[in-house]
């Protein structure tokens, strides 16, 4: 027993790793820009099919991999805020956050219509290690150790460097930010370049087990999405935890609940947050003039 | 009586269109035989909706190549259910709308089940992929299955099981949809008829990622072998995480489990597996191969079950119509029940299909292994009618 809950735990950790990542982007573009990217889900199986695609065509991995991150960067990062964000934005949240989704469907119908229906393999870490009657995967593994260092610099970068601190100003209050100086709107843009950096690397290390297909996107996205707010929206480190969270009790409640309701955990998990903590496990609680 | 003036003047348009409509309706030499398409091209289905489409259109392009149905071309519209029932069901009204000699598919058994009143109140038949045994008990006589129905597939793989793998205690693992319901009620009763206990009974969720708790609690069952029902994509993530717990009792499945798209997908993960197929492009059967192959040079990709299944329904309806001598779209229905298409006389039809009175399909099929990551037919079972 104690095997097979450990065998759950490691594997709930790899899939809530990259929930965690994905969400860790949703957090990062809400602080700094006011922006719910619901299309942050199908963000994930663009670098997906553009490192197949490179790879396909004789790049080495490696250099696929890095071909799809500058592709990423150009499209998911920069084309995004400037081609969608900035000019929504002024119209206010719901339009853009509709127009978030407008773009999930634009990309997965876009990459069924340039890939086609099927599924993709994805090339992963092969092999793995004995852990006692446990066969650990290296995939899983290098995925955990990935998604954490990941955040870890992450989190180094916005607390101990000048820029990072900026992007926080940024995040904490725009107008104050301008007034000292801090380019805002370049804090901003290199904001959506980290998520585009965030979701290649999830992509990477996600795609192995999924596959890659053009619908892929839209439970992935939601599970990001509940992650972001069981953590905590407001918080870079929430979204880690929560994560981490949703994977972990995912795995448990297939396993020891009913198979029929497994769907419905996430969403009951998300309930019981904003019902009983609406500030999501590491987020700080805000208060709003109305 | 400026109202009755209105009705009068609504009247003779309405009179002159209905004593029109027999020769509007009526098959002109040169019109062509007409065919709404209407199968999942987009959502989780889009892949086995695509593969039957394009296998249909080959179809279509195959008969006019050769003169076409009686001298009518073939015209094919496809319209897409998103893989969604009640998006098929408004699509198929639109499709009816417009008057089509037959309806193929849908091929998600969810969605065929919704399209079926309406494709028997309109009196136009309709040829579904969907396994799901109910279909063919909802009282139409328009709904004709291109695939096996779960009770005729599952009694040959449960037999498989207890006679050929000596397997008394079964897990069996199963997609939580119409058609994995199906292969459920039927497997698990075939199970039990034959004298094998299931011993774990894990439904699973269309597009699921992990199923590391699925094949735990398998696992834990200890039983002889495993039975499998789930779509392709999910096979595969299945078939990844049974090797990496080890599991080492028999793999056995349905038609999917053992897809060209599964095989391409898992890899080396995989071999070993046994099932039930009703189609394969690996059977030994030259009809079939040239099939593969014409495919394969038309649309670069590898034709699976669902492929051979639209070429087939096109077949089928070129048969039934040069049997009644004419294209008549209210009575291709009563001559498809209980015909029989030889490829002797039909070649196009692949194989020997027989129509049954309820519009269940027989025809041969096969027990298929995996090996070194192409499949294998180990034994071809015969037509459950001969």
């Amino acid at each position: 027993m104690f095997w097979d809950n450990l065998d759950l735990l490691i594997s709930g950790l790899a899939t809530g790793a990259t929930y965690a990542l994905v969400a860790t982007g949703f957090t990062l573009l809400w602080q700094t820009s006011s922006t719910v990217n619901f299309a942050q889900g199908d963000f994930v199986t663009l670098p997906a099919f553009a490192i197949i695609a490179l790879h396909a065509a004789g790049l080495p991995l490696p250099l696929a991999m890095l071909g799809g991150l500058v592709a990423a960067l150009i499209v998911l990062g920069a084309g995004f805020k400037l081609a969608l964000v900035d000019p929504m934005l002024r119209h206010g949240m719901l339009p853009l956050a509709i127009a978030a989704i407008a773009l999930g469907v634009a990309v997965q119908e876009g990459s069924k219509a340039v890939f086609g229906a099927e599924a993709f393999a994805f090339p992963g870490v092969p092999g793995g290690f004995d852990l006692g009657p446990l066969f650990i995967n290296w995939q899983d593994m290098v995925t955990i150790a990935a998604a954490v260092v990941a955040v870890i610099a992450l989190q180094l970068f916005l607390s101990r460097t000048r820029t990072g601190r900026c992007m926080q100003a940024t995040a904490q209050n725009p107008s104050v930010a301008q007034i000292l100086g801090i380019p805002v709107r370049r804090m901003i843009m290199l904001t959506f370049l980290l998520n585009a950096a965030l979701v290649t690397l999830a992509a990477i290390l996600i795609s192995p087990t999924t596959l890659v297909k053009f619908d892929n996107g839209s439970s992935i996205g939601l599970a990001a999405f509940c992650a972001a707010i069981i953590g905590g929206f407001n918080q870079v480190r929430g979204a880690i935890a929560g994560g981490l969270l949703l994977g972990v009790v995912e795995n448990f409640a297939a396993t020891y609940g009913p198979d029929q309701y497994r769907a419905a955990v996430p969403m009951v998990l998300l309930i019981g947050f904003i019902l009983f903590r609406p500030q999501g496990l590491l987020g700080r609680a805000t208060e709003r003039a109305v | 009586m400026p109202h009755a003036i209105r009705c009068r003047a609504a009247v003779w348009p309405l009179a002159a269109l209905l004593a029109a409509a027999p020769a509007v309706l009526a098959w002109a030499d040169d019109a062509p035989i007409r065919l709404a398409d209407v199968v999942e091209l987009s959502g989780s289905g889009a892949s086995v909706g695509t593969l039957w489409r394009d296998a249909a259109h080959m179809a279509a392009d195959d008969i006019d190549a050769k003169g076409g149905v009686l001298g009518h071309k073939i015209e094919i519209t496809d319209y897409d259910t998103q893989t969604n029932p009640s998006i098929s069901r408004a699509v198929i009204q639109k499709a009816l709308d417009e008057h089509p000699y037959a309806v193929l598919g849908p091929i998600y058994s969810g969605s065929a089940k919704v399209d079926e009143p309406l494709t028997k109140a309109a009196g136009i038949a309709e040829f579904t992929g969907g396994a799901a045994t109910d279909l063919t008990h909802m009282g139409s006589d328009f709904i004709f299955r291109t695939a096996l129905s779960a009770e005729s597939s599952e009694p040959r793989v449960a037999r498989y099981l207890v006679d050929d793998l000596h397997a008394k205690k079964v897990a069996v693992l199963w997609v939580n949809d119409d058609a994995g319901k199906s292969v459920h009620d039927a497997i698990v009763a075939a199970l039990q008829k034959d004298g094998a206990t299931v011993v774990a009974d894990v439904s699973s969720d269309g597009g699921q990622v992990s199923f590391a708790a699925d094949v735990q609690k398998a696992r834990r069952a200890a039983p002889d072998a495993i039975f499998v029902y789930l779509h392709e994509e999910e096979n595969a993530r299945f078939l990844k995480e049974v090797r990496r717990q080890g599991v080492k009792v028999p793999l056995v499945g349905d038609t999917t489990l053992m897809d060209a798209q599964t095989v391409k997908l898992a890899g080396a993960d995989a071999d070993g597996v046994v099932g039930h197929a009703m189609l394969t492009p690996d059977a030994p059967i030259p009809a079939i191969q040239d099939f593969v192959k014409r495919f394969q040079d038309r649309y670069h990709i590898m034709p699976d079950h669902n492929a051979i299944q639209g070429y087939m329904a096109v077949w089928l309806v070129k048969a039934a119509t040069e049997k009644m001598g004419k294209p008549d779209a209210a009575q291709l229905a009563a001559t498809l029940h209980g015909m029989t298409v030889d490829p002797a006389t039909e070649p196009g039809i692949l194989m020997k299909t027989t129509v049954l009175p309820n519009g269940d399909v027989d025809r041969q099929s096969f027990m298929v292994q995996i090996d070194n990551g192409h499949a294998k037919v180990i034994k071809v079972l015969p037509m459950l009618g001969s």
